[in-house]
């Protein structure tokens, strides 16, 4: 090859794999955040916030948008960069109408209004002090109601 | 296994109209046999407890017939998945030397951590060892084909079950290993993360994807997210390893000079020693490598060998998808395991083309 340097080995050790219950990742050795990220201020009320990520979850957002809102296939909500615009009525236009050549189907035959208007105030609250975060709970009012879930 | 309509019957109600199970991955044909292999991708819903039974035929490894598209056999690697566990990884067709007679077989690295080396012929698996730290299961039992699962880390709805290896992103994805005919070796990267995973129950809206599961993942034992290493697929054994600080996301290139090529998500394109696994070489690039490294014969008669670089796919959407640190449970919990690795990388798109020296 051109320009080939040697360089030192960096064989690893002959070992086989373990496996079974022993068998343990390293939570604790998950990297350090970047960079600090200084957090917002929430305007709304908590209860429309916590309302609104009951939908976020129940409405399958977070498979896209990440499990708090920091992105996946779509777009991250949460870092203040805002494609369609940020202000609460631009967030609601995108919900109810969706951005289908994104990939992003429209809520507006899905959602009421007020259930869009909890979704922005989660979206809102994203980064502040008052975020939500909870998951399996989003359930725990609506497990068992009859046709809501498969 | 055989039986009418088992795609059907092992799913509740019609939860197998909509239960993944996609085919996305690599297609191996084999002239002697006259055959076709691929796999299956994992079962939807994510949440295990929408979807009791085996979930044929997901997972599962197909030989199939080219002309009439009949299955000659088949063989599910992972039944009713619970942890994302796909089965498109490649299947790389080989005849190897196996119990005192050439055996004609197909090597096949699954995201659940285990290596088989299967009767491509028949479907009978002779060997399925792991290639990395895993827990969700012991071993393989050769009789009945079933991994030997450990009950307390599969996951439930309404719990989160903690430290499970590997990850939903496997301990391989779909980057493809290579074989040497020469030292009768396999090369392939490797991924070494863990996982914490909540279920929880998941309606099926068209247009979004269909889950029911809170993930998180972390670097596996000993901390390094990643390795490249050489397999014995006839004794089931690791020759040597390389450990990475991030998964190893390129595809492997053998060549017949007896090196092996592989990339990091950092950017280091390596030349490796077949035989002892020593790096011979090393240069790094602005972006990280996932994709495969090739070789190849050009019109001016001369030898060239080519990666593209530009770090993306599951583990590298951090960087390309600007997604936020913050979220652990971004990009299905990725993030949470690799949130670092935009201060050692940048998004990028480049072919590099070397030529071999006269």
């Amino acid at each position: 090859l051109a320009a080939v340097t040697l360089l030192a080995s960096a064989c690893g050790e002959e070992r086989g794999p373990e496996t079974g219950a022993a068998v343990a990742g390293s939570p604790e050795a998950a990297p350090e955040l970047p960079r600090k990220i200084e957090p917002r201020r929430f305007q709304g009320r908590l209860a429309n916030a916590r309302a609104g990520r009951v939908q976020f979850i129940q409405n399958n957002c977070y498979g896209c948008h990440g499990g708090q809102a920091g992105g996946s296939m779509g777009p991250s909500l949460r870092d203040g960069d805002w494609e369609h615009g940020g202000s609460d009525s631009a967030i609601a236009h995108s919900i109810r109408e969706g951005h289908p050549d994104r990939g992003m189907p429209p809520f507006k035959n899905r959602l009421s209004e007020r259930q869009v208007m909890e979704l922005v105030s989660y979206i809102q609250s994203l980064r502040t002090p008052a975020e939500p975060t909870f998951f399996l709970e989003a359930w725990d009012d609506t497990m068992h109601v009859a046709g809501r879930v498969p | 296994m055989r039986g009418p309509d088992l795609g059907i019957t092992s799913w509740p109600g019609q939860e197998w109209r909509r239960g993944g199970s996609t085919v996305w991955g690599w297609l191996s044909y084999d002239p002697g046999l006259d055959l076709l292999y691929y796999g299956t991708a994992n079962p939807g819903v994510w949440n295990p407890d929408q979807r009791e039974g085996d979930n044929l035929w997901s997972t599962t490894i197909f030989a199939r017939d080219p002309a009439t598209g009949a299955a000659r056999w088949a063989y599910q690697m992972s039944p009713h998945d619970a942890w994302d566990y796909d089965g498109v990884n490649e299947n790389i067709v080989v005849d190897l030397p196996i119990g005192g007679r050439t055996r004609k077989v197909l090597v096949h690295f699954d995201r659940n951590g285990f290596a088989y080396t299967i009767d491509r012929a028949t479907g009978e698996v002779l060997l399925a060892e792991p290639f990395q730290p895993i827990n969700w299961a012991t071993d393989v039992d050769l009789e009945s084909g079933r991994p030997v699962e450990v009950a307390a880390k599969r996951p439930k709805q309404g719990e989160i079950v903690r430290n499970i290896c590997p990850s939903a992103i496997g301990a391989r994805d779909q980057q493809p290993a290579a074989f040497s005919p020469r030292t009768g070796l396999f090369y392939s990267p490797a991924v070494n993360l863990c996982m914490d995973y909540g279920a929880f129950p998941a309606e099926h809206i068209p247009g979004t994807p269909y889950l029911g599961a809170a993930v998180k993942m972390y670097p596996g034992p000993g901390g390094h997210r990643g390795s490249f290493f050489a397999w014995d697929a006839v004794e089931g054994r690791k020759v040597w390893e390389i450990k990475e600080k991030f998964p190893v996301w390129s595809g492997a290139l053998a060549t017949a000079g007896d090196l092996v090529f592989y990339g990091t998500m950092d950017g280091w394109l390596k030349a490796v020693d077949a035989r002892g696994g020593e790096v011979l070489w090393r240069k790094r690039f602005d972006s990280g490598i996932v994709g495969n490294p090739i070789s190849y014969l050009g019109p001016d008669g001369k030898e060239y060998l080519a990666v593209y670089s530009g770090v993306g796919g599951w583990a590298g959407a951090v960087v390309p998808g600007h997604l936020s640190p913050d979220d652990p449970y971004a990009a299905l919990g990725a993030v949470n395991a690799m949130r670092d690795l935009p201060e050692h990388t940048n998004p990028g798109g480049m072919i590099h083309v070397f030529a071999l020296e006269d």
